[in-house]
């Protein structure tokens, strides 16, 4: 069977989500994906939008256990649809025991999820340019039918440069 | 001696936390509590309650040493299903967020996210399985957040503190299945 995606609606709909928010005030968003058959690798689930302008504080993830199970959460440029990494955020973490992460660090089973592995070129504090689509890419082996996976993103706005800059 | 309920103002006064906030706006709520003697098995700590609506994004906790092999669990509850009041309120599960998390005479922390107790990991299963009460959960009635201490005592000033964090969801734009 090859590779499916899976989106919610709210990623489908024509509208992103509110960008007309105070500065810094701290936004979420939260996602349930439940697997509806044996997942394949190459399986993709498109879970949130987050608008021009957004920096991302932090982004929150809980699984069930899965035998060799690798997961991994990338961007998207929304307008266009193309991937700008499927690894960008989480780097094929494997999940073969039931665990949680964060962008400040995770495990699965008993193990911690290793620094390499999270936070790639986009980690915590990086703010989006354009209107950015989050993917979740399951590899290895499959997830079963029924397997739920949760997720929750953090930010805020920043309409200028005086929320997230840097120091120097 | 038999476990004492103990309950923050917060809790008890009947009047909900405001949820008329913008949607998705993350709202947080805080509360420390200091053990007025040695904790008992059984003992209940009512700390505070989340509007109907609300979308769970993190529990976020600390607590001192136990003084031995202590456990901590934290669950939900309703308001008492009979008088509708939050004085005796009544329990969805006392170990739907967090089960018997093992404490053992070490300070740590926890988050949903994960957490420790010294320097030893909690597992995933201890920090509520994704059957019980998950990441990313929406509240359908008030509810409130309590914990149960077991087994060993905490000792007498012992702290623990607790940080709830939620948005509000007026409907299903918010936290949507994939499919």
């Amino acid at each position: 069977m090859a590779a499916t995606a899976y989106y919610t609606d709210n990623y489908k709909a024509a509208t992103v989500p509110d960008g007309n928010v105070p500065a810094g005030m701290l936004l979420a968003q939260a996602v349930k994906f439940t697997i509806g058959a044996a997942a394949y690798v190459g399986d993709t689930a498109y879970l949130f939008r987050l608008p021009k302008g957004a920096v991302l504080v932090d982004i929150k993830a809980q699984f069930p256990a899965g035998s060799s199970v690798t997961m991994s959460l990338g961007t998207v440029t929304y307008s266009t649809g193309a991937t700008v990494s499927a690894t960008n955020i989480v780097n094929a973490a494997a999940c073969t025991g039931a665990g949680r992460f964060s962008l400040a660090g995770g495990f699965q089973g008993t193990t911690l999820v290793s620094s390499t592995l999270i936070g790639g070129a986009i980690g915590v504090g990086y703010k989006f340019t354009v209107d950015t689509g989050i993917l979740y890419t399951n590899a290895g082996a499959a997830l079963t039918d029924d397997d739920v996976l949760y997720f929750v993103v953090l930010y805020y706005m920043d309409y200028g440069a005086d929320m997230a800059t840097d120091v120097g | 001696m038999a476990a004492t309920a103990y309950y923050t103002e917060a809790f008890r006064n009947n009047a909900a936390p405001d949820s008329t906030v913008p949607a998705g706006a993350v709202m947080g709520q805080f509360v420390q509590y200091t053990a007025g003697a040695n904790t008992y098995t059984g003992d209940t700590v009512y700390l505070l309650r989340v509007p109907k609506g609300a979308v769970l994004v993190d529990v976020i906790c600390q607590w001192d040493a136990s003084g031995g092999s202590g456990t901590l669990s934290l669950g939900t509850c309703i308001a008492n299903s009979t008088t509708g009041l939050w004085n005796s309120p009544t329990v969805v599960q006392a170990t739907n967020i967090f089960n018997v998390a093992a404490v053992t005479n070490s300070a740590g922390r926890a988050s949903l996210s994960g957490g420790f107790t010294g320097t030893s990991l909690l597992s995933s299963a201890l920090l509520g399985t994704t059957t019980a009460l998950p990441l990313g959960y929406k509240f359908t009635v008030d509810t409130g957040l309590y914990i149960t201490f077991g087994t060993a005592a905490f000792p007498n000033d012992a702290d623990f503190y607790f940080t709830v964090l939620y948005f509000m969801d007026y409907g299903a734009d918010m936290a949507t299945d994939v499919g």
